[in-house]
């Protein structure tokens, strides 16, 4: 229903360039519809009042439906907006402009609402139409659908714009190599990077220059590096033109020519001075603490081997005019005795004895400062074996007092075997000696297994080890429970020395012992009824 | 009869000397002994001795060349390496036993408190 009626009409094209119709084809109507029709872009056109009175395909397939002629005005749009927005009346349409203003101006893009409700941008063309008369009878307008262009170049933009907001928050300063020219570029960051706060024009050379000359090598294994890559990526340091150092970060890509050469280098180099600063405080730090560290092993290993010099002195130099005390205190009382002089013999018998007990004070507190020391080798130590050994040791004393010893069948536990000894020594001697004068000696070793409750209730246990309770008890002269906890301090006696000697050491070696086995040790008694010590003892010491 | 024994006591403690000396005449009465203060004059003087000893005693903690060194030194000497020798000191320490064991000691033991002690560790030592 397409309508074509023009007489002689002149398009005036808005180069200027003017379009005759010639009469001769005027009568031709299907030429002109044809020709009209055919054309990829929306095409219509409207009489002076506005009113459509030809569209041609495209224009319905932009707008999405056929306009009713002689009825619909200006467009065949539903809405239509400028790029800022702005709602596009009917009097501000590009053709009523041009009708109303006898003149077209209209250079901007048109966004549009189509019937299905799909947006196109479109940039309008317009013509007047003018009769043999001169005067303005219509307009036809084009419309260009640069949609798809539109949203491209956006992205581009977009992207373009992201890019630089990257390059920008990351500090980034970025420059271009023509490796065969030598031709480079840079932007006004990269100058920053390199100390220049005004924009200066550098050659290659020039930027070369900055680098430190100690980091040239490297850096030129690294482009030569980047050729075979692909990839540029290295850390080093500049001189700016003060000679102040500063670290740099240069990652880049190659670019390669038709022949497979390189042919440009493209990349980005970051200040990382701080981070380089912030290393070098870390790695410094880190020397000193260990530098303390040695310093105070140092010490520690100093003064073991001073306390390990005490040992030796406790053992050798204190030994040594004790050892003659005793000896030329033997030979005087067996002089004095063979000439019956009882009386100095009793005082020189005091001075013998002072010095033997004095002996084995030293000999005692030796033991306990070797306790200290940690290269005993923990081992399967068979409890059986260790008290039998030290049952016979006591064999004379035992039979002196006619006392019985019962012992349990013990367990096997990983122990330091000589320290076991030592603790069953010590509480077998305790037994023996804390006897009761009218009673004859009973003294029994038992053991069981603690429970977990048992060893998660008790602050002295390692909670990831089973534990095994071996009880000494006796029916000696026991002690009051007050002082169960004071036996176990060094040097710590309940009794005088005269009725009941020894160096105050023997408990606080068990307690010792114990603790160096992750276990404890700990008393019950009654007085005049007797004691059981409690010893409490890892099964298995290195199973955590 | 047995031909009278003769030893050698290395100790720079005099006083050990005279107990040493006492408790050997206990021990044997017709032993000698011949006493130096230092093992370095021991060194000097052993191969002159005639007879040659039949023990040498020796403590470990004296100036100079120490014990454990002596014996390092008279075990290369082969006209005396024979020598057995008894280290006798004040506290023999579980290194130094190894040491004097390694090194080919004849025996070690510690000075005893009494004479009486002494003099029986000697009469086993000599008549073995």
């Amino acid at each position: 229903m397409k309508n074509l009626e023009y007489d002689n009409s002149i398009l005036n094209t808005s180069t200027g360039n003017t379009l005759i119709i010639l009469k001769e084809n005027r009568n031709n109507k299907n030429f002109h519809r044809d020709l009209l029709e055919s054309l990829p872009v929306a095409v219509f056109t409207c009489d002076k009042n506005g009113f459509i009175d030809f569209f041609n395909k495209a224009a319905v397939d932009l707008w999405g439906k056929e306009p009713v002629i002689g009825k619909t005005q200006w467009c065949g749009s539903l809405h239509a907006t400028l790029l800022d927005g702005t709602f596009l009346t009917a009097e501000n349409n590009p053709m009523a402009l041009a009708i109303k203003n006898g003149a077209v101006k209209w250079n901007e893009e048109i966004i549009m609402t189509c019937q299905d409700g799909a947006t196109r941008v479109v940039m309008p063309h317009t013509q007047l139409i003018t009769n043999e008369a001169g005067e303005i009878s219509g307009a036809v307008n084009m419309l260009l659908d640069i949609t798809e262009q539109k949203k491209a170049k956006d992205k581009i933009e977009e992207s373009g714009q992201r890019l630089s907001l990257a390059i920008e928050t990351a500090q980034l300063g970025t420059w271009e190599l023509n490796v065969k020219t030598r031709k480079v570029s840079y932007s006004k960051r990269y100058l920053e990077i390199l100390g220049y706060t005004d924009t200066v024009m550098l050659d290659h050379n020039q930027l070369l220059m900055h680098i430190h000359p100690d980091d040239l090598e490297h850096r030129n294994k690294k482009i030569a590096e980047g050729y075979e890559t692909g990839l540029i990526n290295f850390e080093i340091r500049i001189l700016w033109t003060d000679k102040s150092v500063h670290w740099i970060k240069e990652q880049g890509k190659v670019f390669y020519d038709d022949e497979g050469k390189p042919d440009r280098l493209m990349g980005t180099i970051m200040d990382i001075t701080e981070r380089k600063m912030a290393e070098g405080e870390l790695e410094k730090r880190v020397f000193e603490r260990t530098a303390e560290l040695q310093q105070a092993n140092l010490k520690l290993e100093r003064s073991n081997h001073e306390l390990e010099q005490y040992a030796y002195i406790a053992s050798h130099d204190l030994q040594e005019p004790l050892r003659k005390i005793r000896t030329y205190s033997g030979m005087l009382h067996q002089d004095l005795v063979q000439k019956y002089d009882k009386a100095s013999s009793a005082v020189l018998q005091k001075i013998i004895t002072s010095a033997e007990r004095m002996s084995n004070l030293i000999y005692d507190l030796l033991n306990f400062s070797r306790l200290l020391k940690p290269d005993n080798i923990i081992e399967p130590t068979d409890l059986n074996s260790i008290v039998k050994n030290v049952i016979n040791d006591f064999e004379l004393a035992l039979e002196q007092k006619k006392a019985r010893i019962e012992v349990d069948l013990l367990p096997t536990i990983q122990a330091v075997p000589l320290q076991m000894n030592q603790l069953f020594y010590n509480l077998i001697n305790n037994a023996l000696k804390f006897s009761r004068e009218d009673v004859v000696p009973k003294i029994s070793i038992k053991s069981r297994t603690l429970s977990k409750s048992e060893i998660s209730g008790n602050k002295n246990l390692n909670p990831q080890l089973a534990y095994i309770d071996v009880m000494v008890s006796d029916n000696g002269i026991g002690f009051e429970q007050s002082n169960a906890e004071q036996i176990f301090e060094v040097f710590k006696r309940l009794h005088t020395r005269d009725s009941y000697p020894g160096s105050g050491i023997g408990l606080a070696l068990c307690r010792k012992i114990v603790t160096n086995h992750e276990g404890d040790i700990y008393a019950e008694s009654v007085e005049n009824k007797g004691s059981t010590f409690h010893a409490v003892l890892p099964i298995d010491l290195r199973r955590k | 009869m047995l031909r009278p024994k003769n030893v050698i006591l290395i100790d720079d403690d005099l006083d050990d000397h005279e107990i040493f000396d006492i408790a050997l005449k206990d021990a044997d009465p017709s032993a000698t002994c011949t006493y130096f203060v230092s093992a370095k004059e021991a060194l000097d003087k052993i191969e002159l001795l005639k007879p040659a000893p039949d023990y040498i005693f020796l403590d470990l903690n004296m100036p100079g060349v120490s014990g454990i060194q002596f014996l390092e030194i008279i075990k290369k000497k082969n006209a005396i390496a024979g020598i057995p020798v008894v280290v006798y000191s004040t506290s023999i320490l579980p290194l130094h036993r190894q040491q004097i064991t390694t090194l080919g000691a004849f025996d070690y033991f510690t000075k005893p408190s009494s004479h009486g002690e002494l003099t029986r560790i000697l009469k086993k030592i000599i008549h073995q």
